[in-house]
């Protein structure tokens, strides 16, 4: 009898354990479902652009995989270029009652799992809720899943916010001292390609503008002679035209063009 | 008693009730290769030589769109590897640019040291997509800068390494493979990371200058 009885209460335990873990028989959670159709129409850009409202803009890399060897379920990851916007977010309908699971720091061990989660939810702190639209930049980005990290008391995370637009990928991100970069077009990252590009050619430019101006206020004037090859400058002057120059390229590069003033023009 | 007999049963399956719920946020289990290695490795000596790099401290860098921010070292870990070599693991954060960028190094000092020397070990540094690392000086692909400035002030034996990226499309964070990039970070051992310069012609550099 006593037998029976442990059996039995085991047997509760693991039919507890395992509730619902055919998620097949029970069907998707809806929240789940809503970001699982995003794979209809969902963006075919892997390469993806976020700017903040000054000059600061990033190349992203993102891929997202609908098909978890045969289940259904999201397994998305998006990471920049150059800064540590580093995101990875998988929807796992059938990981127990169903997971959202999402990891945005670079420890990849330190992850956030809202279990069972019907929108909006709540998990120590971290949020999840689904709106119907989000402005970011210029452009309307419909049906995104927004993630709060900002009243968790231990945010593993570098960032407070970040914004997925279930067609759209990574749409925005808000830093943890609230700076917002939003999802630009690929016109906006060559705008600013170029603009560095200016830049350099600007600080070559005076760098041997200057250089110039050493040379010639330093070159004897021959008043007689028609043959300018003839006219000797003396090393040093070509040698200090030349350091002048580096000087003030240096200075550029080393981020900091008031550092011209150290050139000894 | 035989109440009890009853209860023990129920108590356990309620005790296992409860653990086969929530799976949690974990930080990676320490190794315990520590224990199985000397304990009086000094840990101190080569934390003194890793860029100066101690957790809470903060170092000023300028980034070449006008932006001020400062790097501060958020965490350091030490861990031993099974062979019992020293691994040290330097994590530094902006909130704004939002950086994360990783230091490590199995070497027992961060570049031209005499110690350096004697290994064949490297300081590998990541910024998003790009890892850069730093040979041994005897075995490197590297080059040495004997004096180089930035943001007025002057740094001596500053090592260049070229960077390479992760190979593109990147897909998932188990992806390793990687290819050639122009990135460049420019390195010192007593003060880690002087300036890192970007393909897409971004930089940032450490601005002690304007202190």
């Amino acid at each position: 009898m006593k037998k029976a009885f442990f059996l039995a209460l085991t047997g509760f335990f693991f039919w507890a354990c395992s509730n619902g873990g055919d998620s097949s028989e029970r069907g998707i959670p809806h929240d789940m479902q809503v970001i699982l159709d995003g794979e209809k129409g969902f963006s075919t850009d892997s390469v993806i652009y976020l700017a903040d409202s000054v000059k600061y803009i990033d190349m992203l890399t993102q891929y997202a995989d609908f098909d978890l060897s045969g289940h259904p379920g999201l397994d998305y990851t998006v990471k920049a270029m150059t800064s540590g916007i580093d995101i990875q977010m998988q929807v796992l309908p059938e990981y127990g009652n169903g997971a959202i699971i999402i990891n945005c720091s670079q420890n990849y061990e330190k992850k956030v799992i809202f279990e069972e989660p019907k929108l909006p939810a709540e998990k120590n702190g971290f949020s999840l809720k689904m709106l119907d639209s989000v402005k970011a930049g210029d452009s309307v980005f419909y049906d995104v899943l927004k993630f709060d990290a900002s009243e968790a008391k231990e945010n593993p995370c570098n960032l407070s916010e970040f914004y997925y637009g279930i067609h759209d990928g990574l749409v925005k991100v808000v830093s943890k001292n609230q700076i917002e970069m939003n999802r630009v077009s690929d016109k906006a990252y060559d705008d600013a390609m170029d603009r560095r590009e200016k830049e350099r050619a600007i600080a070559d430019s005076i760098a041997q503008a200057v250089a110039d101006s050493i040379i010639k206020a330093n070159t004897p004037v021959e008043n007689d002679s028609s043959d300018d090859s003839s006219i000797e400058i003396p090393q040093e002057i070509l040698d200090l035209a030349d350091s002048v120059s580096n000087c003030i390229k240096n200075a550029y590069s080393s981020g900091s063009l008031s550092a011209i003033k150290n050139c000894k023009i | 008693m035989k109440r009890l007999n009853i209860l023990a049963p129920l108590c356990i399956s309620l005790a296992l009730l409860s653990a086969c719920g929530d799976i949690e946020i974990a930080d990676s289990s320490s190794n315990n290769y520590s224990e199985q290695c000397r304990s009086d490795i000094d840990f101190q000596a080569y934390q003194k030589d890793f860029g100066g790099y101690k957790k809470g401290k903060s170092i000023p860098y300028k980034h070449s769109d006008g932006y001020l921010f400062s790097l501060t070292v958020t965490s350091i870990t030490k861990e031993m590897d099974p062979g019992c070599q020293k691994h040290m693991n330097t994590l530094l954060e902006s909130p704004y640019p939002i950086y994360s960028i990783t230091v490590s190094a199995l070497a027992p000092t961060f570049y031209f040291s005499n110690l350096d020397k004697q290994t064949r070990d490297a300081v590998n540094v990541n910024v998003g997509q790009y890892t850069f690392v730093l040979p041994n000086p005897q075995n490197r692909d590297s080059t040495q800068v004997s004096t180089m400035e930035i943001n007025g002030v002057k740094y001596k034996d500053v090592a260049v390494s070229k960077g390479r990226k992760f190979k593109q499309p990147y897909t998932s964070i188990s992806q390793t493979e990687t290819e050639e990039s122009d990135a460049k970070l420019y390195y010192q051992t007593k003060k880690g990371i002087l300036k890192i310069e970007m393909e897409d012609g971004s930089y940032f550099a450490i601005n002690e200058g304007d202190k």
